[in-house]
């Protein structure tokens, strides 16, 4: 039996390192890696149900062609299959042009080696691809705008808090190794505030748990700001060193009367006020926001309300004390760093046609004209289940001509695929990743040689390149050989431009990021254009056309043709998924065997609904069926199904979805979602896995 | 055991799991790491994870136990399996149970409070946690302590003075588990909620699962009925009131029998029942049942010593006995130590009725008829479903309908009142196991949960 140090390539915050036991090419076991400060217990479970999941019978071994006349996928080989693709492409190429053909890659595995993909179809002379996020862009954008950085304190530094503000984040769940520091500092004293629409397990260990109505976060950290400021709770001499624009943002937030908060937040003003006062006289503070938050319409303005919080009470930069959104630290590699690499470009380059938008990829894929799309080529991504408005998005993907899709499993997605590669597993190909929340470098090492048929992407292209007729010199200024070996080259040579990265040392374990300030911006320099903190910022009235200062934005609570509907959605992620992997896995289908939609007891009663029974949840955009379970938990008037679920489990929260952009940074506003719930008294077909 | 192993043997330290309720965040990665080291043995997790106050119920606190075999001190697994298949590791204090020597009776998982020893429906035997005695051996943590990801579960040495009293939705019946369970701090503010509080209580739905019901173990309600009528109506023939026939008595106490083997997992193994009567109620009850009917073959076909005949109603009383003390295990609806439908109560009923004791017989049946209604106030009084109809009609069987026969002066009037008095006890007896139940983490949550909610 052989060890090896690895690291979790999901889009997660705590990109665990463990230790993979390997016999006879096969992953066997794991160990926790303590050297990782941040992550030194072991991975959560679904790191544990790697070792199902890459030995999964399940998984797709071998190119499958669906038969068109009966709908089934057939096992092929590489050889007809890059023919096929071969053809195709040329096809789309020389007819239609490049930007034909769409390229979507998304978040489903992280490391240097993806770059390839997009090497290759600028080889090729371009495609249409993506701008735009799923995730977190609004945040970023904000963050960006007010402190010029996207970067935190250390995760374990969290253990010096005295008041840590959780908002919007349930880190039990999706960040299960910040309880860690969490549980020191609570030992050491400190008080926890959680806010949230559900009592989430996180808020278990808090003293105070505010149930805000979805959306309004940034009217409560604004009621919470004047509170502070007429209170005169406020560090006057960090703001008079580092903020620009403190006094029109006080002018701004004096209007506010705090009933009007109470009122548009559906929290009661004693609450308000009692936030205002943990947040005015405990220092340290962390505040920690999710990331649901800015999947709003007024996400990007809503983050900055809360950072404004941060900003006031002079909680930026010491130990303890720190706005702990994104930890951009250890994305050294990167040439454009998020959130700029999520905008379209100013100036087209005539190789990739970056027109669509992530947010609204159904509606613009219909749009798309000059040349129309005829061909998608998916990879590292669950479109069908994960983008907004899953039935349009259907409809756009069938009205192409052809469609790749690059997998290991059979999702709602690959179901829709004229032909599907296997894709490679994080063990059968070298890579290096680093992480949002900690500030490590990390190397994900081949352990085994890949199973069946599998080639990982790199070698997929090269090999397509070859059957197109590329020259094999001309092929190497895009992609790597096949083989382990050149990646190998290929991460040493990046690891090569940090005198603190060596190659050899990572392959025992992580390696903290050389630009790593483990208490950020401790040197209260700001890359902003004021060089201060800017509570005003005027970017983002010109880039964003929205206010220069933090200002409340109702959301537009689509329900696609303006019909009201009386219930927020809510959409989190849960420990049991990464968005929509895992989910297929035995182990975790133990634990998560259905969809269900968690909703308040009250309003369960008045539409008659009683635990375990099916109910239709359902607006303008679709439905969909699913178990209703009933809890004191989840505030009133809302709903809550976890996002990521397959169509063939049982459906996807995104049937309800519209797609729709966040008021900066091209995000995703999933979560301007209304619905009504309804008993289903028909029986339940339910959809097996094919 | 190589030499090398037996030294580290020597200097293992008896083990304890430590889990600490803040920390743990109920995630399941011990359950998976479970399943990932016991892929080759496990076809059900060991280990699971129960939460106090799943339905978040306003100023309860919602917390988590992950829990497999505690390993415990006095295991009760061990002591009442009746095949002997558990054993004690002393050098780790690991309970460990051998598969070759199970017989699948499932009367482990009734004895245990943690839900711990597991039926594995495939191979017909029990399986269960084994400490990862061969990771203890090597100094390593069992995997589910090493990998929880927060580090609420945790392997220690033994501590000496565990104690796990008053610790909400766990159980404690002084066997002494080998977990030392860290309590959240006194001083841990309680949870203020902005949201304003609800009246409306979550309707209550089906009925929770019991591992000991009508529909699974009419096998047992049968056999046990059985001995009790076998032995009453032997014990009246040695009194000299009833003339049973040899041959049917024999074969109904076979059927009988096989009919109890008919739970079995391994039916072949039945023998093993037998070889723990030092501590199993279980192997007690087979041992004397079985000697009862071979002696009483003796008796009826080879000598009719009346020596023999009382050393059979011996035999046969006493296996009536650990009948009713194999149930003890179980958890009542109402907690009292004579039940209605005990059999050792029905034996008296029975043969006072056959021996034509009539005194006797009313003195047993008002007893009875106390118990029973007594039982069913209770029930009532804690709104358990106390069937009204059946239970009226069950007395009225005991109690109305032998008064009527008596009135009326029906003929054959012997016959009518057996007829009534057997439906009347049978409905007792299937009332009996439908209300036992195994306590379960999960049920122990409920029940204290329903404690604290009441305050």
């Amino acid at each position: 039996m052989q060890v090896f140090s690895t690291a979790c390539p999901r889009n997660c915050y705590s990109t665990c390192s463990f230790k993979i036991h390997v016999e006879n090419n096969k992953v066997i076991n794991i160990d926790p890696h303590p050297e990782n400060l941040a992550t030194p217990e072991g991975p959560c479970l679904k790191g544990l149900a790697y070792i199902e999941r890459a030995n999964s019978p399940d998984r797709i071994l071998d190119p499958l062609i669906k038969n068109k006349n009966t709908g089934k996928f057939e096992k092929s080989d590489w050889k007809t299959v890059f023919s096929i693709l071969a053809d195709k492409i040329q096809y789309f190429k020389n007819q239609f042009g490049n930007h034909s053909i769409l390229f979507y890659a998304s978040s489903g595995m992280s490391g240097l080696t993806n770059k390839f993909s997009s090497n290759f179809w600028k080889m090729i002379g371009g495609a249409t691809t993506m701008y735009g996020n799923l995730c977190w862009p609004a945040g970023l954008e904000a963050t960006y705008l007010t402190m010029g950085d996207n970067k935190h304190n250390a995760p374990w530094d969290l253990e010096n808090a005295k008041l840590i503000v959780m908002w919007g984040k349930n880190a039990a769940e999706t960040n299960i190794h910040q309880m860690i520091p969490i549980d020191k500092a609570l030992a050491k004293g400190a008080t926890m505030v959680v806010i949230d629409p559900r009592r989430t397990q996180t808020a278990e260990k808090a003293s105070l748990l505010i149930q805000p109505r979805p959306g309004t976060d940034g009217a409560l950290a604004l009621g919470v700001a004047k509170i502070l400021i007429e209170q005169n709770q406020i560090d006057h001499d960090f703001i008079e060193k580092h903020v620009h624009g403190y006094e029109e943002f006080a002018k701004s937030v004096h209007q506010y009367r705090i009933a009007d908060i109470a009122e548009i937040t559906n929290v009661g003003e004693r609450f308000i006020y009692q936030l205002a006062d943990l947040i005015g006289s405990i220092k340290p503070m962390t505040i920690i926001p999710g990331f649901g938050m800015q999947r709003f319409s007024n996400g990007g303005q809503t983050i900055r309300c809360l950072l404004a919080l941060s900003v006031i009470t002079g909680n930026i930069g010491k130990k303890g004390a720190c706005w702990h959104y994104a930890n951009l630290q250890s994305y050294v590699f990167d040439e454009v760093k998020e959130p700029m690499s999520y905008y379209p470009p100013k100036v087209p380059d005539g190789i990739f046609r970056r027109s669509i938008s992530m947010a609204k990829l159904a509606e613009d894929m219909n749009a798309t004209k000059d040349p129309e799309l005829k061909m998608i080529w998916v990879e590292r991504g669950n479109p069908v289940s994960q983008n907004p408005d899953t039935n349009l998005l259907l409809k756009a993907i069938r009205k192409l001509e052809f469609r790749v899709v690059v997998d290991q499993f059979m999702t709602d997605t690959a179901l829709e695929a004229d032909i599907i590669l296997p894709a490679k597993n994080m063990f059968e190909q070298s890579d290096i990743i680093g992480s949002y929340w900690n500030p490590y470098i990390q190397l994900k090492p081949k352990v085994v040689e890949p199973a069946g048929e599998v080639k990982p992407e790199t070698e997929i292209y090269y090999w397509l390149a070859k059957k197109m007729g590329y020259p094999e010199e001309e092929i190497l200024k895009y992609l790597p050989k096949p083989g382990n070996d050149a990646i190998e080259d290929f991460l040493k040579e990046k690891v090569k431009e940090f005198p603190e990265l060596d190659y050899e040392q990572l392959k025992k374990g992580p390696i903290l990021a050389n630009s790593h300030e483990e208490i950020a911006f401790s040197d209260l320099k700001f890359n902003t254009p004021s060089g201060k903190i800017e509570l005003y910022s005027k970017q983002a009235k010109e880039i964003w056309n929205v206010s220069p200062l933090p200002t409340y934005v109702e959301t537009l609570k689509n329900n696609g043709n303006g019909t009201k509907y009386p219930l927020d959605l809510l959409s989190p992620n849960t420990k049991n998924r990464i968005h929509s992997q895992f989910n297929n896995l035995k182990i975790i289908k133990l634990f998560s065997p259905e969809p269900f939609v968690e909703i308040h007891v009250e309003d369960a009663i008045s539409r008659n609904v009683r635990d375990n029974d099916y109910v239709k949840v359902f607006n303008d955009n679709g439905y969909f069926i699913l178990k209703a379970k009933l809890n004191y938990c989840i505030k009133r008037k809302c709903v809550s199904i976890s996002n990521g679920w397959w169509i063939q489990e049982g459906g996807s929260t995104n049937f309800l979805s519209k797609g729709l952009e966040t008021d900066m940074g091209h995000g995703t506003a999933f979560h301007d979602t209304m619905v009504e719930i309804e008993k289903y008294d028909k029986p339940i077909t339910q959809k097996k896995n094919n | 055991m190589g030499n090398e192993v037996i030294e580290k043997v020597k200097t293992i330290k008896q083990k304890s799991f430590q889990f600490t309720i803040d920390k743990c965040v109920g995630c399941q990665a011990c359950v998976v790491a479970c399943s990932i080291e016991n892929q080759a043995i496990q076809s059900i997790p060991w280990r699971e994870i129960n939460t106090f106050n799943s339905n978040g119920y306003p100023d309860i606190p919602l917390f988590h136990f992950s829990l497999a075999c505690n390993h415990c001190e006095d295991a009760p697994c061990m002591k009442n399996c009746p095949a002997l298949a558990y054993s004690r590791d002393f050098s780790t204090g690991a309970i460990v149970h051998s598969g070759n020597k199970c017989i699948g009776c499932k009367y482990c998982t009734w004895a245990c409070p943690y839900d711990a020893p597991k039926f594995n429906i495939k191979t017909r035997i029990i399986e269960k946690c084994t400490f990862c005695n061969n990771r203890i051996i090597d100094d390593l943590k069992p995997a589910c302590a090493n990998l929880c990801p927060t580090g609420a579960l945790d392997f220690i040495d033994k501590p000496t003075d565990l104690l796990h009293q008053n610790i909400p939705g766990f159980t404690d019946i002084g066997i002494k588990p080998s977990i030392k369970i860290i309590s959240p701090s006194k001083e841990k503010p309680k949870l203020v909620v902005s949201e304003f509080p609800t009246d409306i209580k979550l309707p209550t739905t089906a009925k929770k699962h019991s591992k000991i019901s009508v529909t699974e173990e009419w096998p047992l309600i049968l056999f046990t009925f059985l001995a009790m009528m076998l032995v009453s109506v032997f014990t009246s023939s040695v009194l000299g009131y009833t003339k049973p026939n040899p041959q049917v008595f024999v074969l109904s106490g076979i059927a009988g029998s096989v009919l109890s083997l008919l739970h079995l997992g391994k039916k072949l193994r039945a023998w093993r029942s037998m070889l723990n009567l030092k501590n199993s109620w279980l192997s007690r009850e087979i041992f004397s049942f079985s000697l009862f009917l071979g002696l009483s073959m003796i008796y009826f076909f080879i000598n009719n010593h009346i020596f023999i005949g009382y050393s059979v109603i011996l035999l046969g009383v006493f296996s009536l006995i650990s009948i009713d003390k194999v149930y003890k295990l179980a958890q009542q609806v109402i907690l009292i130590e004579i039940h209605s439908a005990h059999v050792l109560l029905s034996f008296f009923l029975f043969t006072a009725l056959f021996s034509e004791a009539y005194s006797a017989f009313i003195f047993i049946a008002i007893i009875k008829v106390i118990l029973y209604t007594y039982r069913k106030i209770e029930m009532r009084n804690l709104k358990k479903n106390h069937r009204l109809l059946l239970s009226g009609l069950r007395i009225d069987m005991l109690v109305s309908f032998p008064i009527i026969f008596w009135l009326f002066g029906i003929s054959n009037i012997f016959y009518w009142l057996t007829l009534s008095i057997l439906i009347g006890e049978i409905i007792d007896r299937i009332e009996y196991y439908d209300e036992l139940d195994i306590i379960t983490p999960a049920k122990q949550m409920e029940i204290d949960l329903k404690m604290i909610s009441r305050k």
